[in-house]
């Protein structure tokens, strides 16, 4: 067993009670095996937080620029009047196309629902399987957002699967987004008492499903129980701030 | 709000918030920076640096906010751009260092110059994780999200759970090696 692997193991709390203790009796001594669990747990630690904090630095990209602002030059000389009323003209010819953009925005903008309701792409392609259920035309038919034609495929596929629980999801996603909002949640209720992977899926899209239904207070209650460690945590933040 | 509370915003992402702590903090930045030739561009350069500097040292771990949020994210900016300046091999003298703005009887370049070196070890980590196959950097952040190693086996097909964990120690020590050559040279 190499030092990685022990070291690995030992912070798994994989290894054997004996070896666990020879363990800790050589890092005390051994400074360069030491340093090596260091970096370990640094690396482990960076993988739990690489993907927020790669999200953290897009938000501040995008908030930044709002606040430092390079100095503007003072205008060198006096306009031209004229250039100067055609430039008004633009002015206002801009502010009139902005003020009708921002009231178009504000009529046609997506439900709530639609902004926040942007499912994971599905891949069961890999998955191995029997001849019973077209994993292709699943995942085609998932990701053309055809949700009629994708529910019976996910429902064959678990007859054969019970119990995947990503299939579980997708399953739940198809209920919802054809309006069988009951058996939709009793679906991401089930997920979101696991402990796996998906458990946070589960809650998110329970919210989701009263969002869709137009049950504010129901979504609101599901968001607030969304625990800080969750994936969803930022979204629910986001979601609960403008249902 | 006060500095827990901007910490708090820091390690939720909570967008509203950060704004505030750009309000509060980045004028002063950005007047010291093009008082010691930078440009207002540089500022928001390093003042993002600052803030995930102080991420990478104070979410999710065991330290405490010990100095003021000003100071401390002021600490890193300033620590950064002497860094800068001395890699651009300018022979600029940074003018002003100006840190009895700040009436703290804590010492804040303790802690500046802490979370200055985890931002430095962050980003070696991050460009030396970029440098292993995709193989490996799809199962790590698998394995960093928490996902069983069975459900990776699957999702990635490798044989079994333990088949994951002899890969992830390859991979491991690989990076080791990329993230030791790298932080010497």
């Amino acid at each position: 067993m190499n030092n990685t692997e022990k070291i690995d193991r030992f912070l798994r709390n994989d290894l054997p009670e004996e070896e666990k203790k020879a363990f800790e009796a050589e890092l005390n001594q051994n400074a360069d095996l030491a340093g090596e669990l260091a970096l370990q747990k640094d690396m482990e630690q960076f993988l739990r937080k690489q993907e927020k904090r790669t999200a953290l630095k897009n938000q501040l990209s995008n908030i930044g620029p709002e606040f430092f602002q390079a100095a503007t030059k003072p205008e060198p000389g006096r306009i031209v009047p004229l250039q100067r009323r055609q430039t008004l003209r633009w002015v206002i010819g801009l502010a009139a196309a902005i003020a009708l953009l921002l009231v178009a925005r504000f009529v046609f903008s997506p439900s709530l629902y639609d902004q926040f309701g942007q499912h994971p792409p599905l891949a069961m392609i890999e998955r191995s399987t029997t001849a019973q259920v077209n994993l292709a035309a699943m995942e085609k038919a998932f990701n053309q957002k055809d949700y009629a034609a994708a529910l019976p495929l996910f429902q064959a596929y678990l007859r054969e699967k019970p119990g995947d629980l990503e299939a579980e999801l997708y399953l739940g996603i198809c209920l919802l987004e054809t309006g069988q909002y009951a058996n939709a949640r009793a679906v991401f209720t089930k997920i979101s008492q696991t402990q796996s992977s998906f458990m946070d899926y589960g809650q998110w899209y329970l919210a989701l499903s009263y969002l869709k239904e137009g049950d504010k207070a129901a979504c609101r209650r599901v968001l607030l129980e969304v625990p800080q460690e969750s994936e969803f945590f930022q979204k629910a933040q986001d979601l609960l701030k403008r249902v | 709000m006060s500095d827990e509370n901007y910490l708090h915003a820091l390690c939720a992402g909570d967008t509203q918030r950060i704004r505030s702590i750009y309000q509060q903090y980045a004028g002063q930045i950005q007047r010291w920076v093009e008082d010691n030739n930078g440009s207002a561009a540089d500022a928001q350069d390093l003042f993002q640096d600052g803030l995930i500097a102080i991420y990478d040292r104070y979410c999710g771990s065991d330290f405490q906010l010990s100095s003021s949020f000003g100071a401390l994210l002021f600490g890193i900016c300033k620590r950064k751009w002497f860094d800068r300046l001395k890699e651009k091999n300018r022979e600029t003298v940074v003018r002003k260092v100006e840190e009895e703005r700040y009436n703290d009887d804590h010492d804040p370049s303790i802690d500046s110059e802490a979370a200055f070196q985890e931002l430095q070890k962050q980003e070696t980590l991050v460009k030396t994780f970029a440098l292993l196959s995709a193989q490996c950097q799809q199962m790590l952040t698998l394995l960093g999200r928490g996902v069983a190693a069975e459900q990776i086996a699957l999702q990635l097909s490798i044989a079994n759970a333990n088949a994951v964990y002899q890969s992830k120690h390859r991979c491991m020590s690989r990076w080791k090696e990329l993230f030791s050559s790298s932080s010497k040279s």
